[in-house]
């Protein structure tokens, strides 16, 4: 109760600061009004903001609340400090808001030190320090030397002491040290807490209810009868559960490591296809992508998809039954999921053995995703911005469209109003490769062609990658990750139909060999009549996109025509972005990642064929009998492209306005290599490029 | 007088006496005011000295008083793109080449632009096309072109640049079924009258 008084106490000063019901009124009339920047508002509430994170880390310490409630406080808070606050100059005085009135006669002098600007009072009256960071300290004293005199007072003598000043040096560090040594301190906290961090109970007989080996899965009451009748058989039966989790704990791990090992061949491919003045910006990206990903993943990502995925459950990886927290609209008795909001930092309450094989494989799903646009968006991305896009993608883009689809959100709730099973993704054709592929087209279009990329007439200058070795490469291991891709998407090898990933893994590698078949056929039919590398490579990946969402649901013939249809696409709609849509993308990551997902989207409504069975989901898609499913697919590969498109737009957009996407026209000219990052991919090759001596200095008869 | 103190001009600045070459140039623009070959002649010289803004300057002014002077749009269009400005630089290095498309110089420019923004295959063809047509150019000019384009082919050493395919060619398919223009036979509702 006293937390809550102390809270509602601190709300309550913030509140104060800027904004009465009955407010005072100014007197006079108005001189100038000055707007408090978003660090000077930060200022003004400091003391508050102390008061109400003191609280926050004392109540994270004592489990005082639940997660939810803390982000609502710090929201809260993030909402009173964005409320504007004003001084105004009067002709009789000074006024903050409606707050705050004090006349020009109580002072004596505006005085200033450093970056505090005081109103000094005369004999009676109270000093009135204002919030004006030293940066605008000239905007502001012309309006006070109308009035008052304005005085520079040197600091106290202690303050000029060597002590002194190096705190006031380190003052940043300081505080960033102390804010993330209170956070370990709150993560230390939860340690400890989880339903299964040993692994000694996931096993139990609830899932035995749940797993079926041929279809017809054990009634509780049988197992009842089994524990108290055959004990020993009922004990085998846990053992026998606990192998089969074992079994699939291995299998998923091992398809997890696979796929990021997919992000080698990502940046391969990227910097292959790209010049060599920007390789070691281009790998550098691919890189970080990782880590950066990872961290905002970790942080929120992870909850926001999956944080209520255990309501639906997932019996393969012992039900994860901590996650069931999902924010739902519930419309004609179904829960229709918009996002969860459990298993932040893998810590409050989600500190389990299935939990964590399940955020490491869908950790790694979401590279791929946040690796996609690094490729359209080469050569020309700032430093910065990307690290902020990283962050971006891994807590809002990737995980609110992954638990629409995944983590038993709306879309995958479809099949409640006669639309098949619900939206279907199996691998994430739409998930991963379409997400990642709109994201890249929103940022490629904001960001603008590469210089020199498109003529004054609309025509393109082909922009030849620098080294098809490593980008054919890339695309080799891309392809040996694509099996821990899609078979890894059964999230186990043992029980409830998952004895098909070997259907699943023949499916993926036909469907990428005719991509890059039907991809080289036709560069060799069309344009210089020669079979062309990058195409061949990226009819592979179009091939391997497209089938990801089908694979576990077609028979193989139908993914060498799925595959085959994605080379074609490939190229078309390479030409269609590069010539018509006039989008550069370096890497053609738009063409085989946005496209083809969508492709791979569509074509689960159209050749699943019902023959799989995962633990009672069988799909059928139009030319099966099933044209429910086609719709819902439809619908799936609409929102997905208005949702990503959409968000990544807006976030780009107001990146690119406030702090600029692109690096200036002389870095990108020479090369991001050392502007950007400070070494070099290579060393020959990443100057600037010059012209011969004789072109560049030469005068002599130059004007006749 | 005018033309003798261009070559002198150039004389000393070929002898590596950018001040006397500058001296004279002056002259030469002060005599002839209306004329844009001293104007450009100063350009050579802070080009020389590597002063980018009294280069631009000076082209400028060698346009302004004559804006059909190809040689110092050629110029400026290299100098805006120093100044990594590919807008200007491409439409000025357009329009010289708009405004006298045999001009050797004119090509060698834009050449020179395509090869520091890292297309060598364009700066082939701007180059090879310059050559072949009828420019009558000085051969130190006609040297120049030859030797960049040496360069700018080892360069792009032969790569056939791939590029995908454009898929409004697809509609070509359809094009024997649209009525060929001209071609009455094929106008429908056209009524003859008599």
């Amino acid at each position: 109760m006293l937390v809550w008084l102390l809270i509602g106490c601190s709300f309550m000063l913030m509140l104060v600061r800027i904004g009465l019901p009955f407010g005072i009124k100014s007197e006079g009339s108005v001189v100038a009004t000055v707007t408090l920047t978003y660090r000077e508002k930060l200022l003004l509430h400091r003391t508050d903001l102390y008061a109400l994170g003191a609280l926050l880390v004392l109540g994270a310490i004592g489990k005082w609340f639940p997660t939810t409630v803390e982000l609502v406080i710090i929201l809260v808070a993030l909402a009173l400090i964005n409320l504007p606050v004003r001084y105004q100059f009067t002709t009789v005085g000074i006024a903050c808001n409606n707050v705050l009135f004090r006349k020009w006669k109580e002072f004596e002098y505006a005085r200033y030190r450093g970056a505090k600007l005081t109103l000094v009072p005369r004999k009676g009256f109270g000093a009135l320090p204002l919030f004006v960071l030293a940066s605008r300290q000239d905007e502001v004293f012309p309006y006070f030397q109308r009035f008052l005199q304005v005085r520079n007072e040197a600091p106290p003598k202690f303050l000029k002491r060597s002590v002194m000043l190096w705190l006031r040096r380190r003052l940043s560090l300081i505080t960033l040290m102390a804010l993330f040594g209170i956070s370990l301190l709150f993560l230390l906290s939860a340690c400890g807490e989880g339903p299964d961090p040993s692994g000694l109970n996931t096993a139990k007989q609830s899932n035995l209810t749940g797993v079926s080996a041929n279809g017809t899965p054990m009634t509780q009451q049988q197992l009842n009868t089994a524990k108290s009748n055959e004990p020993f058989a009922y004990n085998l039966a846990l053992l026998v559960d606990e192998n089969r989790l074992g079994i699939n704990f291995v299998w998923t791990l091992v398809t997890g490591y696979l796929v990021m090992f997919m992000q080698a061949g990502f940046a391969l491919v990227e910097t292959g296809l790209t010049r060599a003045k920007n390789a070691g910006h281009t790998m550098a990206m691919n890189f970080m992508i990782y880590g950066l990903g990872m961290i905002g993943y970790y942080i929120c990502g992870f909850a926001f998809q999956f944080g209520g995925v255990g309501l639906v459950g997932i019996p393969n990886l012992g039900g994860l039954s901590a996650l069931t927290k999902e924010l739902a609209i519930p419309i004609g008795g179904t829960n229709w999921g918009i996002i969860g909001y459990k298993g932040f930092f893998l810590n409050d309450g989600s500190y389990d053995v299935g939990i964590a094989v399940m955020f490491l494989f869908q950790m790694v799903f979401m590279d791929t995703t946040a690796t996609i646009p690094t490729g359209a968006m080469a050569e020309r991305w700032k430093w910065s911005a990307f690290c902020v896009y990283g962050f971006f993608v891994s807590t809002l883009v990737y995980p609110v469209f992954g638990n629409w689809a995944w983590g038993g959100g709306w879309l995958s709730q479809l099949g409640a109003i006669g639309l098949g099973k619900g939206y279907i993704d199996f691998a994430g054709s739409g998930v991963v490769h379409a997400v990642g592929g709109w994201c890249a087209l929103a940022g490629a279009i904001l960001l603008g062609p590469r210089l020199g990329k498109y003529n004054r007439d609309g025509s393109a200058n082909t922009i030849p990658g620098h080294n098809m070795v490593l980008a054919l490469l890339g695309c080799f291991i891309l392809a040996f990750g694509w099996f821990g891709f899609n078979p890894g998407s059964t999230l186990g090898a043992a029980t409830n139909g998952n004895l098909r990933i070997g259907i699943i893994a023949v499916n993926t590698m036909l469907a990428g060999a005719l991509g890059s078949v039907t991809a080289m056929i036709y560069t060799w039919v069309s344009g210089a009549k020669k079979p062309d590398i990058g195409m061949m490579g990226n009819g592979l990946l179009a091939g391997l996109v497209a089938i990801t969402a089908p694979s576990g649901y077609v028979s193989p013939l139908f993914a060498c025509i799925i595959g085959a249809i994605a080379g074609v696409n490939v190229v078309f709609f390479a030409g269609i972005i590069e010539k018509v849509l006039k989008v550069d993308d370096p890497v053609g990551a738009i063409a085989v990642h946005g496209v083809n997902g969508a492709w791979g989207q569509l074509s689960v409504g159209l050749f699943a064929d019902g023959l799989a069975n995962y633990g009672g989901l069988q799909v059928r898609g139009i030319f099966f009998g099933d044209p429910g499913q086609l719709v819902a697919q439809i619908i799936g590969m609409a929102v997905c492209f208005v949702y990503v498109f959409g968000i990544s737009w807006a976030f780009f957009a107001l990146y690119k306005k406030l702090f600029g996407l692109r690096v200036s026209a002389e870095t990108e000219l020479r090369g991001l290599d050392i502007p950007e990052m400070g070494s070099l991919g290579y060393n020959p090759d990443a100057e600037f490029y010059k012209p011969p001596i004789a072109v560049a200095s030469s005068v002599s008869g130059g004007g006749e | 007088m005018y033309t003798d103190l261009l070559d002198k001009g150039y004389a000393s600045l070929r002898r590596g006496d950018p001040h006397a070459a500058l001296i004279r140039f002056r002259h030469a623009a002060e005599s002839e005011p209306e004329r844009p070959q001293a104007y450009f002649g100063m350009a050579m010289v802070y080009l020389e000295q590597d002063s980018s803004d009294e280069t631009v300057t000076a082209l400028e002014k060698a346009l302004s008083v004559d804006p059909s002077y190809i040689p110092a749009r050629a110029y400026l269009g290299v100098e805006y793109l120093k100044r990594y400005d590919i807008a200007r630089a491409e439409e000025e290095l357009e329009r010289a080449l708009k405004d006298e498309p045999t001009n050797l110089l004119a090509h060698l420019k834009y050449a020179e632009y395509y090869y520091r923004l890292g297309f060598y295959h364009r700066s082939v063809e701007t180059l090879e096309r310059g050559l072949k047509g009828p420019h009558g150019a000085n051969e130190h000019i006609v040297a120049m072109a030859r030797q960049f384009l040496v360069q700018a082919r080892q360069k792009s050493k032969n790569i056939i640049l791939r590029e995908p395919p454009d898929p409004r060619r697809w509609l070509r398919l359809f094009a024997r079924f649209m009525p060929r223009k001209g071609d009455e036979t094929y106008t429908p509702g056209k009524v003859e009258l008599s």
